[in-house]
């Protein structure tokens, strides 16, 4: 491809996404995967991402995924402020130790006022500036902006005001949706909505997790929907779970009990009480499960009064072979999967919320229990797996049955039944959500090259 | 450590060790302004003396009670700085804690022994606001120790700074410990064909009420209301528990569903509240669980549950929304979208406690609210004061405290009234101070009128507040009797009470109806009316 200057210069995609290796959160792993699919389409990639110091400071880090970025991407860290993290009072000045709350105060008024998002809304004018440098360096092509934070389309929606470069918005969430209560947080005329449409607007694709909010936004943006795709995440793997292909063993011999497992962020959206409800119900119904364990594995918080009765709720359980084992590392996470013989899919509420675990889940081939309400966008994911239990409700009397029939399965279950579940997630395996998109990405960088040079013609 | 407390609790020095997250085996060495007046589990307490200007030494204070005799030349010196300290505190009054705090941080960014202290620490903290700047000086001065803004941060600011800690099992800061807690037994109900269960919330003690009601005047009908409590009761019920046992005994949650299935055949379900315990449930999903187990269910609404605070702020000028935070608005709002929406979504009966909130769930029957008559009446004569008495709760900033308080008190700066703002007065005590008032302010905000309105009439004050036309009209309309309720909003609430001083007659008219008003709508005969095509059904 020949770019306007008239060289074959490599098709330069900048890749915007705050959390980047080495942060620790969830998300991460979608920008990981989305920066090497690009590179490995054959484009050059630089990303704009936070300081290190950021994930180390704040977020925690996992130095580890940094090695796992592939060595032809240009990383371009800047610098991300996050003030009310800060704890080391070496970094305070004294202003703010006089009224640190209203100092905090004035820092988010500011921010908003730079970017209406809390807390990253200062981190737009260095991203846009840094953003600029690398174009000047090196011209670019295409901009990808993932959020969340929603800052980082800020890049794409000015390089293509400022230069006519062409961006796509990865919103992945909803930003004016509120996903989990279906409510307008931000309504038009709201500096958020006023953002969100500028970015939709200028764009040339967006990209959502899942059809119903994909569906959500193509509804309040008409004329933009023809632009609006699904871009699932999905499974990486390189972490994912060994699949458990053969039935656990001591079937047909009295055994100890199955060990029913939930691996992910434990908080108040998810229906902790309802499961552990339906657990003393299936263990006084079903011998299996009365001699059966549960573990939690994942983050649960410390401070709020929500967090605070979740752990109640795990003392509580105790006494009925519940176990909460605490975060587990995506390193070890496979050996977590390999102990489970059995999965407790627990989920907020909400017709827009998938949840990334599922995908994760379904690569292990195991049995899985929907502790959830029904109506939510993972059961568009779940529907055709095998060993799918889902209750017609949160009773315990329906979850307590989805469990002793889960627990029933995963004593009986085939080596022909496992395999059809690996298969069927096997479509989820991040790298397949990216054919298609990445497909597309040739022709708008084609395209914005072809007018480049009619520009430059003139 | 680094504070500026004045006193420690009991708390402070039990949660200490907690609250920093490094284990039990850490030695802690406190520098603060006053001398600890408890035993602290610290192995050294120092003290700035804010007396010797311009160089402020630190002393160390001994680590016992404030009785324990002084055994050395060092406490003796802790002792003195501990009575300059407490002269210092009369003398000075009560800017005391800002200039101590000033002294305390000068202490820090100049004395020897605070440099010393941070050089032996491995991390230091700032407990408080006011020992924050001092700590910022002192970091300055000493920059390989880490300062951390909290004691829960000390862990991580040490981890940011590469140091490698022993993991400790982490615990919650508030442990709720069912222990303690004494559940009472699940009541069992008379054996009638018809039994009522009115659960969760019982707002200003109105589901017992109504149970009561049931069980008095229904034939074959007996009732229970049963509370999940998070603050102290102060109403009857016929069971009330902990929210920590609402929230997580797994066993009682489990013995009250099948106690609740099985004791009664129709259910009441309060304020869009879950009432087989807290958790992800909404109340329409245990309304939906108890139909299919053959109960009668129905769902009522009190007040902010389904006040829609964008609908209401359309539709009422002097809704209270603006005086109140944007995040509590907009959670409120959150909330009653959700109730009302599951009410809209019930197969069965809605009821609301007031007639101004069929304006959100107009596919509701009004529920009129009950009081005991006798309880509130009162044979203080009204009005009869050379300076009337005026009272005004304001027990939320729906009430319109903002509105109503300027007036009231600009009234009694002119010696026309006596302001009696009722705060933190116990239930059983109301009827004394409603009784003993000559006119009561309800509220300016919701446009509609409740319990402490019904109160206040029973009682035979003069009641004032804002009540929309629509709920007059709708009084009007079903019980055949005007509401006695004295109308004023913000812009005419002082020119009404100037009126009702004036023409005492008029405000004993507006007094007198109250009670008969109160027996006729709202002594449980009208409850019993509304509630029992629905038992029967």
């Amino acid at each position: 491809m020949s770019a306007a200057d008239g060289t074959n210069r490599t098709p330069h995609i900048l890749y915007v996404c705050w959390g980047f290796p080495p942060c620790r959160g969830s998300g991460v792993f979608r920008g990981l995967a989305t920066a090497n699919a690009l590179a490995d389409e054959g484009f050059a990639v630089t990303v704009i991402t936070a300081d290190r110091e950021t994930f180390l400071r704040n977020t925690g880090a996992d130095t580890s995924l940094e090695t796992r970025v592939r060595d032809d991407i240009t990383v371009v860290r800047v610098p991300f402020q996050w003030p009310s993290n800060e704890e080391e009072l070496l970094l305070w000045t004294e202003d703010r130790v006089k009224d640190p709350a209203e100092w905090l105060r004035q820092w988010n008024a500011a921010c908003l006022e730079t970017f209406p998002e809390n807390r990253y809304g200062a981190w737009a004018p260095a991203i846009i500036a840094a953003a600029e440098q690398v174009h000047a360096t090196t011209p670019i092509d295409l901009v990808i902006c993932t959020a969340n934070p929603n800052v980082a389309c800020v890049v794409g929606e000015a390089l293509h005001r400022i230069h006519g470069i062409p961006h796509i918005v990865d919103q992945r969430d909803a930003w004016t949706l509120n996903v989990l209560t279906d409510l307008v947080d931000f309504p038009d005329g709201t500096p958020v909505a006023k953002a969100e449409r500028a970015f939709i607007e200028s764009a040339a694709e967006c990209w959502y997790v899942n059809e119903p909010i994909r569906r959500w936004y193509a509804n309040n943006y008409p004329d933009h929907a023809a632009k609006m795709y699904v871009v699932m995440n999905g499974y990486d793997e390189e972490f994912a779970p060994t699949p458990h292909r053969e039935r656990p063993p001591g079937v047909g011999v009295a055994r100890e009990g199955l060990t029913f497992g939930y691996v992910g962020t434990i908080s108040a959206a998810v229906p902790l009480a309802e499961t552990f409800d339906a657990w003393l119900e299936a263990r006084e119904s079903s011998p299996l499960l009365a001699r059966s364990r549960a573990e939690f594995w994942g983050h649960l918080g410390f401070f709020t009064r929500e967090e605070v009765r979740l752990h109640a709720l795990f003392q509580a359980a105790t006494d009925w072979d519940v176990d909460y084992r605490g975060p587990v590392g995506k390193t070890q996470i496979a050996e977590v999967y390999g102990s489970f013989d059995v999965l407790l899919f627990l989920a907020a509420r909400g017709k827009y919320v998938t949840s990334g675990k599922v995908f994760e889940y379904m690569a292990t081939g195991l049995p899985i229990v929907s502790a959830h309400e029904p109506d939510i966008a993972a059961r568009d994911v779940l529907q055709g797996y095998p060993l799918w239990f889902q209750p017609t409700d949160l009773s315990p009397g329906a979850l307590s049955e989805a469990m002793i029939a889960a627990g029933e399965a995963a004593l009986t279950t085939d080596p022909v039944v496992r395999q059809a579940c690996i298969d069927h997630a096997r479509q989820f395996e991040r790298s397949r959500q990216l054919v298609a998109p990445l497909a597309r990405l040739h022709g708008l960088v084609e395209r914005h090259r072809e007018s480049q040079s009619l520009r430059g013609a003139r | 450590m680094l504070s500026t407390r004045r006193r420690y609790s009991k708390r402070w020095a039990r949660e200490l060790r907690q609250s920093l997250g490094l284990g039990s085996r850490v030695e802690i060495r406190v520098l603060g302004l006053t001398p600890p007046n408890r035993l602290l589990p610290v192995s050294r307490f120092y003290v700035t003396d804010p007396s010797n200007l311009p160089y402020r030494p630190c002393v160390e204070a001994p680590v016992r009670r404030r009785r324990t005799p002084p055994v050395s030349l060092r406490d003796r010196a802790a002792t003195a700085v501990r009575g300059v300290r407490n002269t210092y505190l009369t003398l000075v009054g009560s800017d005391v804690r800002d200039k101590a705090s000033h002294h305390f941080a000068v202490a820090c960014g100049t004395s020897r022994l605070p440099k010393e202290l941070a050089q032996w620490a491995d991390v230091a903290v700032a407990m408080d606001d006011k020992a924050t700047l001092g700590a910022v000086r002192l970091a300055h001065r000493v920059p390989e120790t880490p300062f951390a803004f909290r004691p829960g941060l000390a862990r991580r600011v040490l981890q940011i700074r590469g140091v490698q800690l022993p993991e400790i099992p982490e615990t919650p800061r508030r442990v709720m410990t069912q222990e303690q807690v004494e559940i009472a037994p699940m009541p069992m109900i008379a054996d009638e064909p018809i039994r009522l269960l009115i659960a969760p919330a019982n707002f200003a003690g109105q589901a017992h009420a109504w149970a009561q009601v049931v069980n008095q005047r229904v034939q074959g009908a007996a009732a229970h209301n049963f509370k999940n409590s998070h603050a102290p009761i102060h109403y009857d019920n016929d069971l009330a528990v902990d929210e920590s046992v609402f929230a997580t005994n797994l066993q009682w949650r489990r013995d009250w569903r099948r106690h609740v299935k099985s004791s009664y055949t129709h259910v009441l379900i309060e304020a869009g509240f879950p009432i087989f315990g807290l958790g992800q449930s909404r109340a329409i999903d245990h309304a939906r669980e108890l139909q299919a187990s053959g109960l009668r269910v129905a769902m009522l609404a009190h007040g902010s549950d389904v006040r829609i605070p964008s609908i209401h702020a359309a539709n009422e000028q002097w809704a209270p929304y603006d005086a109140m935070p944007p995040e509590l608005v907009r959670a409120m709002e959150i909330r009653a979208q959700g109730v009302v929406a599951e009410m809209a979504t019930l197969e069965g009966q809605c009821f609301v406690s007031t007639p101004g909130l069929l304006e959100f769930v107009p596919q509701a029957v009004v529920l009129p609210t009950t009081i005991s008559v006798d309880r509130w009446r009162s044979d203080e004569p009204v009005m009869h004061r050379t300076v009337p008495v005026v009272a005004f709760a304001p027990t939320s900033v729906q009430k319109g405290p903002q509105h109503i308080d300027p007036v009231l008190t600009k009234l009694e700066s002119e010696g026309l009234i006596t302001y009696r703002r009722v705060e933190k007065v116990p239930v059983a005590e109301m009827p004394e101070v409603y009784g003993t008032a000559d006119i009561v302010v309800d509220q300016i905000g919701v446009a509609d009128y409740g319990v402490a309105a019904c109160e206040a009439m029973a009682a035979g004050r003069v009641v004032v507040s804002h009540v929309a036309a629509s709920v007059r009209e709708s009084v009007q309309r079903t019980t055949g009797h005007e509401l006695p309720i004295v109308q004023a909003d913000p812009l005419s609430l002082e020119a009404v009470i100037r009126s009702l001083l004036h023409d005492r007659e008029v405000a004993r008219a507006a007094a007198a109806a109250g009670p008969a008003f109160v027996s006729e709508v709202h002594d449980g005969r009208a409850s019993a009316a509304v509630l029992e095509p629905w038992l029967r059904s």
